[in-house]
């Protein structure tokens, strides 16, 4: 029987392969349910009608970023398109792949790690997060209803509670008229108000006008209408007026870069020197070691602020050093795994045949150990956004005006009772970040190694 | 005449998300005082089951003891509540365990985990409890037992170890001992030491035994009766000389032709054909019928029950004769 | 034991003497000039000179480790450069004040770490236990300086319960004994907790792990068949062997609880030796940095030193090494 065919299964009739390709041509995904996928087919038709749908909504910012845009609008264009395209594609190909009846097996090792993380709920839901997260940071030009260094009229739009522009009130006077208007408030016999702005692009008016108290029979709060249109500040504003849910979406991309490429580096640099100190063994991997136990005996944070106090907290310094302070537990980690492993006879046998020592390494025994460095990965870039914010935080990450989680919460502290929010949201947007890194890296693991489960 | 033990029918379901898995389904057998009874069987046939549901330590979830009745001089044990049957376990029934390189608490020393026993069931005070241990140890053969007693379970070798069980388990002298595979996990010299000490306590303490165990060679050595289990069910139960003399059932003669004789010369060891079935799908009727040689339609369905082919030796199979042939 | 003791002691002070070797390298690698703190148009180059000379700062490199290393041994970590006081004079009001947060956040940790965590497993899979965790999970996943902010919001902001900063109030000096502990009591509750509820949230969740291990291993179903109660096996036979790995775990986790006093300290304002260390490497004084730095990393050192040590009399099977 050729190879993959599902013995009892027989492959899709023509027709319904036809069917299937057409509709993926127009809506993918909706192929994929026809040919038996229905979950992968149905998460594809979602993922690409909601990017389809932003965006042919926001198509006038899209199109404009892709030609005439800074760096960061084409970049986000470009990713829009890519994502599309890709979904599109995806789905293609595994429609002509089902078509001909090639089917996964499900028995490999990473078929069966991939049914048992989707069975973790919470960790499908990590992943998804942390996806989302990374969608929001590339988008972040067309999703921020703000510029994030935008102070509009610092006197009027600091420190904005959150809601802001979402509702309007409205002064219902005796006769019937209602007006609408802002910054209602009652003095003695008076109550002095702001007229609402009509036109979205007009200046708020400044003039304050009174009316009588006695003519006014009430005051109502409604919607302000045509608030959809990004006039609202949903998470309030900071201290110049600057919008702070723009400054969080935008703080994003500092967070989720640092954490990616810091981590990157510390486990491509651990597992190579760990490697080393595993694989040579005696002196090497003493001194290898000792050199670690002594780089691991300083707290994290007093290496990081001294290191980055010594140069000037730049961007690309800050990944450098957080990466240079947390390659040592994957080391350990490597040198463990190939201390155990050299031993066994799937080595021996590769040394029979004649290999080198790198490439019995690199070729045999790393990718075994792959899996718990990938978890470990996975797990230590919360840490290293929990880190960096702290950076940030004390005042020597990204440095204002550039928005990031911990240098909006530093702001917060200067009027943490009056605008608490300044500092209240960053935090949040941290926790659920890292909470969703932890339980992604916790499924990882869970659905790696079964023995490490309840 | 009221036996030490009966065992009447008994079930041991597991409920797990696959499904249930019928681990013990319906097993009988008696044990009477100073006897000793020899369950032999394949791993996975319900042996150990059927021990640890004598002393009602199967984990719940997802086991549970579904049905039947195990009478100990009479008496229920099912029936008890929690805190009656700790009294009678380490007092009246005690059970060893195959493992004793993990069957000791490695932080406490060997004394205290024999005094935590007597202790426990017979209420007399740390120096009496200690004298008692130094005296069971000696009584087990373990050299020095004065010094023996402060030692941890990782000084000791394995054999000593299952020594130091033993008489954790014999501290409250139990007239019924589970002994769970008690030498698998030694060396062969060692099985034979071990084996012949608990002969030697048994006779002493006129202590009833059930031996668990998949070796044909200890149950020749040391059992009065023999049951076989298979698929959670007893497929053959009789004197032990007629076990070997005159096995009825298809699978015990597959089990006594599969051992090599050292007179025989064969080219080829004998096989049972094909592997134990899962527990959570049992065959229909007959659960030996897939890999018996002698299985006819009718071994189908129903599944056949023990019949008695001749005074005290019972048979499950539609086919068995009294003389080892079949119809 | 006591060889195994005198041993780990022996193999430290190598260690030790690395780690300032480390220290000391990665601080001169410092690519601005301490001088140029001192910078000052009134001050001629002469006198600068005299000052670089009195810094000890115009040696080569070699000759200033050595002498560095002798003065360390002997407790002298020099001059700081900003508060013109010896290090060591400000290291010795620092580190106590750091030591109590410390070592209360560390009681925390473990005590409400263990307790939480036994709950856990003995509830396994019930509601407590799930919400144990996902509450464990979210703690840990907090900054803790937002964490120390949002408290101080809510507690000494909105409802006035808990002071916000500092170690004692203003006018402490003239209360009567009692007053002054209970001070000194309101003012360590948030700092302490800030500090020590993150490791907590981990230990207790290595201890439901590590309790639900043990629970399955075989001698736990030997202690039931003796005829144990329930509650014996598990917190006698059960427990005892669970808390071991949790020595080793809180030997990992000192270098964090260190680490945090550096934003704790800086939120609440405490004068420890967190805060020293951010003044001191925000205004470039290399000998109170280096200093810090090492004290930490010794200080990591002794605690797993009494970590490794608590781990060989909890666990026989280490003793006899």
């Amino acid at each position: 029987m050729p190879e993959g065919i599902i013995p009892g299964k027989r492959p899709p009739t023509q027709d319904r392969r036809r069917n299937a390709l057409w509709m993926s041509v127009f809506l993918p995904g909706s192929g994929l349910t026809l040919l038996g996928e229905r979950r992968l087919g149905r998460w594809l038709m979602i993922a690409f009608v909601l990017f389809t749908t932003f965006t042919i909504g926001r198509w006038p910012s899209v199109s404009s970023g892709l030609i005439r845009g800074s760096l960061d609008e084409r970049v986000a264009a470009v990713f829009l398109l890519a994502v599309i395209a890709g979904i599109w594609s995806f789905s293609l190909y595994r429609v002509l792949r089902r078509g001909r009846g090639l089917e996964d097996k499900g028995h490999s090792h990473w078929e069966i790690t991939k049914t048992q993380f989707r069975k973790n709920r919470p960790a499908v839901v990590g992943l998804v997060v942390v996806l989302f997260l990374y969608v929001v940071a590339f988008l972040s030009p067309f999703l921020a209803p703000f510029d994030p260094n935008a102070q509009e009229d610092i006197v009027r739009s600091r420190y904005l509670p959150p809601l802001s522009g979402l509702f309007q009130q409205v002064i219902v006077l005796q006769n019937g008229q209602r007006l609408a208007a802002e910054d209602v408030d009652r003095q003695g016999d008076e109550i002095s108000y702001r007229p609402a702005i009509r036109e979205q692009d007009q200046a708020p008016a400044v003039d304050l006008l009174t009316i009588d108290a006695g003519e006014v029979r009430a005051v109502d709060r409604r919607l302000r209408p045509g608030w959809w249109r990004a006039d609202v500040h949903w998470l309030g504003t900071d201290k110049f007026g600057r919008d702070i849910l723009s400054r969080i979406i935008y703080g994003s991309r500092i967070s989720l870069s640092i954490g990616f490429v810091a981590v990157g580096i510390a486990i491509t640099f651990g597992t190579f020197v760990g490697a080393i100190s595993g694989y040579y063994g005696g002196q090497v991997d003493n001194i290898i070691m000792r050199l670690v136990d002594m780089i691991l005996a300083f707290p994290r944070i007093f290496l990081v602020l001294t290191l980055i106090a010594l140069f000037s907290p730049k961007i690309w310094l800050i990944i450098a050093v957080l990466g240079a302070t947390g390659w040592m537990g994957t080391a350990r980690l490597v040198r463990g795994q190939i201390l155990s492993l050299k031993e066994q006879e799937f080595v021996q046998a590769a040394h029979a045949l004649g290999l080198k020592t790198r490439r019995v390494i690199f070729r045999h025994i790393l990718p075994n150990t792959m899996a718990p460095i990938i978890v470990t990965a996975t797990l230590r870039v919360g840490s290293t956004i929990l880190v960096a914010a702290a950076l940030s935080f004390l005042g020597l990450g990204v440095q204002p005006p550039t928005a990031s989680w911990g240098n909006i919460i530093n702001q917060g502290r200067d009027n943490l009772l009056g605008a608490w929010w300044i500092a209240t949201f960053p935090g949040l947007a941290i926790v659920f970040t890292v909470v969703a890194y932890n339980l992604f890296g916790d499924g990882l693991r869970d659905a790696l190694d079964p023995r490490l489960r309840d | 005449m009221v036996r030490l033990l009966e065992v009447k029918d008994l079930r041991t379901y597991f409920y797990l998300d696959e499904g249930v898995a019928k681990a013990v389904d319906g097993i009988s057998f008696e044990v009477d005082k100073g006897e000793t009874l020899g369950l032999v069987g394949e791993s996975g046939c319900g042996k150990s089951v059927s021990a640890l549901s004598i002393m009602r330590l199967i984990p719940d979830p997802p086991g549970r003891i579904a049905g039947g009745e195990i009478l100990l001089n009479g008496k229920n044990v099912l029936a008890l509540s929690d805190e009656k049957m700790r009294d009678i376990r380490g007092n009246e029934v005690s059970m060893i365990f195959q493992e004793p390189m993990t069957s000791l608490n490695p932080v406490f020393t060997c004394g205290s985990q024999i005094e935590e026993a007597i202790i426990l069931h017979q209420k007399v005070n740390k120096k009496e409890a200690r004298r008692k241990a130094v005296e069971m140890l000696r009584l087990v053969g373990i050299p020095a037992p004065e010094q023996r007693v402060e030692e941890y379970p990782h000084q000791l070798s394995g054999g000593m170890r299952q020594r130091v069980m033993i008489a954790m388990a014999l501290s409250c002298h139990p007239s019924l001992l589970l002994a769970d595979e008690p030498t698998t996990a030694l060396d062969v010299t060692i099985q034979a030491q071990i084996l012949e000490l608990l002969a030697r306590l048994q006779e002493e303490f006129n202590m009833a035994v059930i031996m668990i165990t998949h070796d044909l060679g200890v149950i020749a050595e040391v059992a009065d009766r023999v049951a076989v289990m298979y698929a959670g069910k007893i497929v053959e139960y009789a004197p032990v000389k007629e076990i070997f003399g005159i096995p009825l059932h298809p699978y015990t003669q597959g089990l006594l032709k599969s051992i090599p004789k050292l007179t025989e010369s064969k080219e080829r060891l004998a096989v049972i054909s094909g592997v134990v079935p899962n527990p959570l799908e049992f065959p229909q009727g007959c659960k030996f019928h897939p890999r018996c040689a002698l299985a006819i339609d009718a071994c189908r369905d129903p599944e056949p029950e023990l019949r008695q082919l001749s005074p005290g030796h019972w048979v499950r199979c539609i086919r068995a004769q009294r003389n080892g042939s079949f119809s | 034991m006591w060889t195994y003791i005198i041993k780990r002691i022996l193999i430290s002070i190598p260690l030790i003497i690395g780690l300032a070797t480390v220290t000391f390298f990665i601080i001169h690698l410092a690519p601005g000039d301490p001088m140029a703190l001192y910078r000052n148009p009134d001050i001629s180059p002469e006198v600068m000179e005299l000052m670089r000379r009195n810094l000890g700062l115009d040696q080569p490199l070699h000759i200033q480790y050595i002498k560095w290393l002798s003065s360390m041994a002997r407790g002298n970590f020099g001059i700081s450069f900003t508060a013109h006081r010896p290090v060591l004079d400000i290291l010795k009001e620092a580190i106590p004040n750091t030591l109590q947060l410390t070592f209360l956040a560390l009681l925390l940790d473990l005590i409400v770490g263990v307790v939480i965590g036994v709950i856990s497993a003995i509830k396994q899979y019930t509601a407590v236990d799930h919400s144990i965790t996902v509450t464990a999970l979210f703690i840990y996943s907090m900054p803790s300086f937002w964490l120390g902010l949002m408290l101080i919001l809510l507690f000494s902001l909105v409802l006035g319960w808990l002071p916000a900063s500092q170690m004692q109030s203003i006018n402490a000096d003239l209360f009567g004994f009692w007053h002054q502990l209970w001070d000194r009591i309101t003012h360590l509750i948030m700092p302490v907790f800030v500090l020590g509820i993150a490791t907590a949230a981990g230990t207790a969740r290595f201890m439901r792990g590590s309790l639900l291990e043990v629970i399955r291993q075989d001698y736990i179903r030997t202690a039931r068949a003796k005829g144990l109660s329930e509650r014996v096996v598990v917190f006698k036979h059960g427990l005892r062997n669970a808390l071991i790995p949790i020595v080793t775990l809180t030997g990992l986790y000192l270098p964090f609880l260190l680490g945090g006093s550096v934003i704790t300290e800086t939120i609440f304002a405490w004068p420890g030796m967190g805060r020293v260390a951010v003044g001191a490497i925000f205004a470039r004084d290399y000998p109170v940095v280096l200093a810090v730095n090492l004290i930490a990393a010794v200080m990591v050192v002794m605690g797993n030193l009494l970590a490794d040590i608590t781990y060989s009399l909890l666990d026989p099977r280490i003793r006899l090494d």
